[in-house]
């Protein structure tokens, strides 16, 4: 909110210079987020809190000034001295003037009153400034007299053409559905949900928004009606949402305004309108429902220092809580005044004091007592232990977003979950897999001439049963890299190698994730993805030290030419069911295909090492070991050692 | 005993010399503890005439010293490489690299670690959630313009309103649901709001909140903790102001601003030459939120503060554009091809 500092100093009578009063008012809550000088003045921009509708106005502003810097309570503006007011409850009339509340429980107070032979005109010099430090636009003397009441106290006000409402009635209802063309000119469709202020035959405004169009005083208006009403902050919250229209106005109905000050502002309002407008002044009908009870809080010493770790006097407490506008009706126990509509508890009052005490002069101390037994949640570690694994692996770590791009290649066609008020149409469903934002981000990179990508993610993925935290890998490279990638994975993070059955990646025949193929403009892309909240019902191998062999291994390399069609896994079956237990690994080292390669024919080479466990092997006997493969491989797949 | 000639031989086998076993070989010979020629003589100095023992012993001895001498430097020689076999140190190695982490994932490690040390644990929670965790045992009344400082995303769903979190503090209501005091977590995570994505803003970004609750807990505990903090993150020197603030869920409420990282607290264009940056919100948990959760507010207290992870990345690497953080360019990513 923009205030002006001259009015600020005007009303609170401080005398500290501007720097002086930027740090305090920051210190207290009501921070300084930008400044710069209008004429004569210097506008300041302060950062209300949405809790502090009562410091929406200048005078609110004063009353934390004057509490800061120790100064006598601020002196309320001149109001009109003598004008009647009439009480009625829901429905009231006075002279030609009738109020209906239709709807109490959402206005529950409207204050109008009448004032004839005014002249509209231009506003005077010093209103215009003091406005324009606001930065609000001047209009003419009554409009911009009900904006400078609505600065100054904090209670909007609205100016009818009094000559314009029909019946001279005020009926405040919920709309109907009917249209309004508002102050800005704009036409908006009114709903039920919204409170209108109506004549006695359509709707003249939105009520605590914005007034209409047709009933807006002008240089040809005479007579005016001025409107000081209470709407109830949650009507008012639904209304500028679903107009999207926000106002001055809406900005403190919705926050609350002070439920007494109605009276106060209209005859402020009235009295400069007879001063500058030369307005003749007519009685305050005061239409007012409103249960107002004096709330009260009972504040223990005691509690002030268990909350913010140090005493604080009690003098000083009940110097601001008085300043603030509190009274202290029986030792420790505040009435609250009714501006302030955020202090509902003894917590509230602590803050209070705890804000003008200056939260920077407590004490800075570590909390007491020792550690708790308590667990990081379950994947934690299997994340941590996953991005060391794939990052010594040279994968590179993404963090892609969580909504579906319903325009990417990469989807496919199955249920996923809805946004129901999504931000665009082609982000309306959130990911069940983290692939196709992995493979976006792949061909983001191929556009920029990178075709060594190689990306994961771990992130939640959503599913109509909950959601689950998922490792995605994604790399140009072909299916033996990511597999190895998968793999390795595992070996790391101690869970036994997985099986690989038609893309499913399984351990004990559950399955974890899946592994696919893409395509993108001729580069091969491999993607593996695996549920680290289903991992975790694995049962983790356990690391344990084996005897390290002292004798030494001997390593032999066999390259056969093979039928291209046999499954690598066939000849895995080979060589277990071959069970020499000399063999301490075999390996497929190269797969080679090429001019010299017969028709359907590739060449694999099998490092195998040979090692006995009780003693020295001779090169006779693995010799003799190597040719019962050759033997078994022939007999199996008909393949040919290559010489 | 002519050590003179003794002297010419090591010198002519020493030359002959191309392996540091054959060295070792030769040493033995020499200086062996047992047959070594040198330690031999030197045995047999007690069977001499009286008269020679002195200048037979200084001319051993002296012969001993050449040979360790000579042997040692050969040694050296055998182990540098040869003068024919000159490297080229300016050839460029080989590319060995590890994978990037990404800069959120670094900052979130960095929060991480410091709050393990002072004995949090870490939590966190599904990113769908009802309006009682992420609104209503939060302090939020409906239709109160608090939640406006949060627009919210909300899912479908086939019995109560379902939303997309807009921050991580219904992983504190869970926690507290589910465990008694003492409490002490931290909690990283995706946060949702209705927001179009442009340079400083995206609908989904990260956050982390803590919380600490226990039967003695004080704002100046808040206070003590959060510079601790500020000064393993940023330093030492850091300073830390508290301003009050406003958050539904805690009172008293505070932003704690650290001072700029960049200009020291001078004034420069990261911190708008305020000297100051706001680093995260916080303040005693509100005692509705104890009551909503089943804990004696009488009883126990807490704080809790909360931060944006994109914020303090972009302060720590200087990114002018947070979509640099989701796009997964590797021209950004390989900058962060550290271990963190």
């Amino acid at each position: 909110m923009k205030v002006s500092y001259h009015w600020l100093e005007q009303i609170s009578g401080v005398e500290a210079d501007l720097d002086t009063l930027i740090t305090k008012l920051t210190n207290i809550g009501l921070k300084l987020e930008d400044k710069k000088s209008v004429g004569n003045d210097i506008s300041l921009d302060l950062e209300i809190t949405v809790n502090r509708p009562d410091c929406l106005s200048h005078y609110g502003v004063a009353r934390e000034i004057v509490t800061a810097f120790q100064l006598p309570p601020i002196v309320y503006p001149e109001i009109h001295p003598d004008i009647p007011i009439h009480v009625r409850e829901t429905t009231g009339n006075y002279e030609d003037l009738t109020i209906i509340l239709e709807n109490p429980e959402l206005c529950p107070r409207y204050c109008g009153q009448v004032l004839t032979n005014v002249k509209v005109g231009p506003s005077p010099d010093w209103l215009r400034a003091r406005l324009d430090a606001c930065d609000i636009r001047s209009i003419n003397n009554v409009v911009d007299i009900t904006n400078y009441v609505m600065f100054e106290l904090g209670q909007p006000l609205h100016a009818f053409d009094y000559d314009k409402l029909a019946g001279k009635t005020i009926r405040v209802r919920r709309a109907k559905n009917e249209k309004l063309v508002m102050i800005d000119g704009k036409e908006r469709q009114l709903t039920e949900s919204m409170l209108v202020i109506a004549d006695a035959e359509k709707p003249q405004g939105v009520g605590g928004v914005m007034g209409g169009k047709e009933s807006e005083v002008s240089e040809s208006t005479i007579n005016v009606l001025l409107e000081s009403a209470y709407f109830v902050p949650s009507t008012i919250r639904q209304t500028r949402k679903s107009l999207d229209l926000s106002t001055d106005a809406s900005f403190r109905f919705e926050r609350g305004v002070d439920p007494l000050l109605q009276d106060v502002a209209i005859r402020r309002a009235a009295l400069l309108l007879e001063q500058i407008a030369g307005a003749k002044v007519h009685s305050v009908l005061d239409v007012n429902v409103m249960q107002t009870k004096q709330h009260q809080i009972k504040l223990r010493p005691e509690r002030i220092q268990r909350i913010l770790g140090e005493p604080v006097q009690q003098d000083f407490s009940e110097t601001v809580l008085t300043s603030l506008g509190f009274a202290q009706e029986e030792k420790n126990v505040w009435t609250v005044p009714s501006f302030r509509v955020d202090i509902i508890r003894e917590i509230d009052l602590i803050e209070e004091i705890a804000r003008h005490f200056g939260y920077n002069n407590f004490a800075s101390t570590l909390p007491e007592g020792g550690i708790k037994y308590q667990e990081d949640y379950p994947t934690y570690w299997l994340e941590r232990a996953v991005s060391q694994f794939l990052q010594g692996a040279r994968v590179d770590e993404a963090v892609t977003l969580s909504f579906v791009n319903q325009s990417s290649p990469f989807i496919k066609p199955e249920k996923r979950i809805h946004i129901l008020n999504p931000i665009s149409e082609t982000a309306n469903e959130l990911r069940n897999s983290l692939i196709p934002g992995l493979l976006e981000s792949i061909d983001l990179n191929l556009r920029h001439r990178n075709r060594d990508v190689r990306l994961f993610e771990v992130g939640h993925t959503f599913h109509t049963g909950g959601e689950k935290v998922k490792l995605g890998i994604a790399v140009i490279g072909d299916y033996q890299d990511l597999k190895g990638i998968v793999e390795g994975t595992f070996a790391a993070l101690q869970y036994p190698t997985p099986e690989v059955k038609d893309g499913k990646i399984l351990v004990n025949e559950i399955a974890l994730g899946e592994i696919n193929q893409y395509n993108i403009e001729g580069n091969t892309i491999h993607t593996g993805e695996l549920s680290l909240s289903d991992l975790l019902q694995i049962p983790k191998t356990k690391t344990k030290y084996k005897p390290i062999i002292p004798y030494p291994p001997i390593e032999r390399d066999l390259t056969f030419v093979i039928d291209e069609q046999i499954q690598y896994s066939k000849m895995e079956d080979v060589f277990s069911q071959l069970a020499i237990s000399e063999i301490r690994s075999f390996k497929l080292i190269d797969r080679y295909k090429g001019k010299n390669t017969e028709p359907n024919k590739v060449n694999l080479t099998f490092r195998i090492i040979f090692q006995s466990e009780n003693r020295t092997l001779l090169s006779e006997e693995v010799d003799a070991l190597c040719a019962k493969i050759v033997t078994e491989f022939a007999g199996s797949f008909g393949a040919e050692l290559r010489k | 005993m002519n050590i003179p000639e003794l002297s010419k031989e090591f010198q002519q086998r020493l030359n002959s010399i191309q392996t540091t076993a054959d060295l070792e070989e030769l040493r033995n010979q020499y200086l062996g503890r047992k047959r070594g020629i040198i330690t031999s003589l030197l045995k047999d100095l007690p069977g001499l005439p009286a008269e020679q023992r002195g200048s037979a012993g200084k001319e051993i001895n002296e012969f001993k010293r050449v040979v360790e001498e000579a042997i040692d430097k050969r040694t050296a020689e055998l182990a540098s490489p040869s003068a024919d076999n000159k490297i080229d140190w300016s050839l460029p190695g080989k590319e060995y690299w590890v994978g990037a982490t990404h800069p959120l994932t670094q900052v979130r490690r960095m929060i991480e670690e410091i709050f393990r040390e002072m004995g949090y644990a870490i939590a966190e929670g599904p990113e769908i959630e009802t309006d009682f965790n992420n609104f209503a045992a939060l302090n939020f009344p409906p239709d109160h313009p608090a939640r406006d400082m949060q627009d919210t995303l909300f899912v479908e769903s086939t019995s109560e309103p379902l939303m997309l979190r807009t921050h991580t503090s219904p992983v504190q209501i869970r926690t507290m649901l589910s465990s008694k005091p003492p409490v002490r977590i931290l909690c990283p995570g995706r946060v949702y709001r209705k927001d179009e994505i442009d340079a400083t803003h995206s609908p989904i970004f990260h956050q982390m909140e803590g919380l600490a609750v226990d039967d003695h807990i004080t704002f100046a505990d808040l206070k003590g903790s959060l510079h601790h903090f500020a000064k393993r993150l940023f330093g030492s020197e850091v300073k830390v102001q508290f301003r009050p603030s406003f958050f539904p869920f805690t009172e008293p409420s505070a932003e704690m601003d650290c001072s700029c990282v960049n200009c020291k607290g001078n004034g420069c264009n990261v911190c708008k030459q305020t000297g100051w940056l706001e680093i995260l919100g916080s303040g005693m948990v509100h005692p509705n939120v104890l009551e909503a959760v089943g804990y004696d507010s009488e009883k126990y207290s807490g704080f809790a503060f909360g931060m944006g992870i994109e914020r303090i990345a972009i302060l720590f690497y200087d990114i002018p554009d947070i979509r640099l953080f989701y796009n997964n360019d590797l021209r950004f990513l390989s900058q962060f091809r550290v271990i963190a």
